[in-house]
């Protein structure tokens, strides 16, 4: 998409404005979150228009407020509560229909006063509900740095960092390989499997003696903090280096280099 | 220059959302002046003008649980609903008097297809305002913004193409951009 393009057709003045209908705004509101041109520009317009009508603003009458006021008193449950208070002065001398029909305002009083409860309730919740998805996103962090730090200082475990070839230049990812028990622990931190067609795994070789040798296959689901354990039946003999392939699910027993995407040499 | 922020927008938002009467002040106190700006403009009687006002925030305070930040700034958001309400009491007030004799009055407000009276008296003190913007996108930024009509309204008002009325409104927005310097 050609994002100067669309910002020129005048579609986020038309969204601005308030013009569009809202199929139209939704259709905006994601480009705004794909494209920080386009969230910029819409907070420039706003902004503009913005200053423009405070520089043409003009006080309001006093009174305006008063009433402005009142009225958002009168209208919001819980704030007044006067009415309530005179409703408890009802002497026990009154019929039978006055207490029922007190006891109707209080009911309905009591319904409003739920409602907005409820609301407040609803809106807190969701807060707690989003501060445990960052709590918990935050102790995956921790749990894959405890990880890493414990494959670090077993003995014998090195670590060989992988940079992404020319065919993925984003790529990265690290292995750390145990030569006592041949475990490699990989932890592809920019992999993704989305980026991957359908029907392709990621498969790991390690080079011993100049000769690729499977080293197992992994999916790229790594970025949450998940780290893949794979074991090299090699005899403990150190791989001159790593490398990674893209290949069909199930894997091939030797690589294919045209799609080779990752490769660190282990010094 | 627009005020300061003294409270954040997202927390403003979640305290009138909450309903709570000293957010709905603040509100009041801040924003007013620029929604009263659009409507006094539109409506000049001062009784109908405050009516309006108010309509516009009980509109604010009702809807304020619907508001989405994605969909734009509260300013935006608010200034929309007074823009709306404006141009809705001038149409009801056009088609009533259509019943009966239409006034000079709301002949100018609002049918003034052959343009031969210019923007409204009212408008006169957004002169200083516009002036900074070449005279076409000044008229169509007044007619779309500050008199609250849709571009296709105006296109159809002043008997311009509609692709011109969006560049127009589009470039004065723009020019608004660079005076503020908005982006810096």
């Amino acid at each position: 998409m050609n994002v100067k393009e669309y910002i020129e057709s005048g579609v986020l003045t038309s969204f601005v404005l308030g013009e569009l209908n809202s199929a139209q705004s939704m259709e905006v509101m994601n480009l705004a979150k794909q494209f920080p041109e386009i969230k910029q520009e819409i907070g420039d317009l706003e902004k503009s228009l913005e200053n423009a009508a405070f520089e043409a603003a003009i006080e309001p009458p006093a009174f305006a407020r008063e009433n402005i006021l009142a009225t958002f008193k009168e209208n919001t449950p819980g704030v007044s509560t006067s009415k309530q208070a005179e409703i408890l002065k009802i002497s026990y001398k009154k019929s039978y229909r006055s207490i029922a029909a007190a006891a109707a305002i209080l009911l309905i009083g009591s319904l409003f006063a739920n409602g907005y409860l409820f609301n407040k309730l609803d809106h807190k919740e969701k807060l707690i509900a989003s501060l445990l998805s960052d709590k918990g996103a935050l102790a995956n962090t921790v749990k894959k740095q405890e990880v890493t730090l414990s494959a670090l200082q077993s003995p014998g475990v090195k670590l060989v960092q992988m940079a992404g070839t020319k065919n993925q230049p984003s790529a990265a990812a690290n292995v750390f390989w145990n030569s006592k028990t041949g475990e490699i622990l990989i932890d592809a931190y920019a992999l993704n499997s989305s980026d991957l067609e359908k029907g392709y795994q990621y498969q790991l070789w390690a080079i011993v003696d100049g000769k690729p040798v499977n080293a197992g296959l992994f999916d790229g689901d790594h970025k949450k903090g998940k780290m893949k354990v794979l074991v090299l039946t090699n005899g403990g003999k150190m791989p001159s280096a790593f490398a990674v392939t893209i290949e069909k699910i199930g894997g091939v027993e030797s690589p294919t280099m045209e799609k080779m995407i990752l490769l660190g040499a282990s010094s | 220059m627009a005020n300061t922020q003294i409270i954040p927008e997202a927390m403003l938002v979640v305290q009138l959302q909450e309903k709570r009467e000293s957010a709905f002040a603040y509100l009041y106190d801040k924003y007013s002046g620029a929604l009263y700006g659009v409507i006094k403009r539109n409506i000049s009687e001062e009784t109908q003008s405050t009516d309006i006002l108010q309509d516009v925030f009980v509109k604010i305070f009702k809807n304020i649980d619907n508001y989405n930040a994605e969909a734009g700034s509260l300013f935006t958001w608010m200034m929309n609903i007074a823009r709306n309400a404006s141009i809705d009491f001038l149409r009801s007030k056009a088609n009533h008097n259509d019943q009966k004799n239409r006034t000079i009055e709301d002949t100018a407000h609002y049918l003034d297809k052959n343009h031969q009276v210019e923007l409204n008296i009212n408008t006169i003190d957004l002169k200083k305002l516009l002036d900074r913007l070449p005279e076409s996108q000044a008229e169509a930024l007044a007619y779309v913004y500050f008199k609250g009509y849709t571009q296709k309204e105006t296109s159809e008002l002043l008997d311009i193409p509609l692709g011109t009325i969006k560049t127009r409104v589009r470039l004065g927005i723009n020019s608004l951009k660079e005076y503020y310097k908005v982006s810096q």
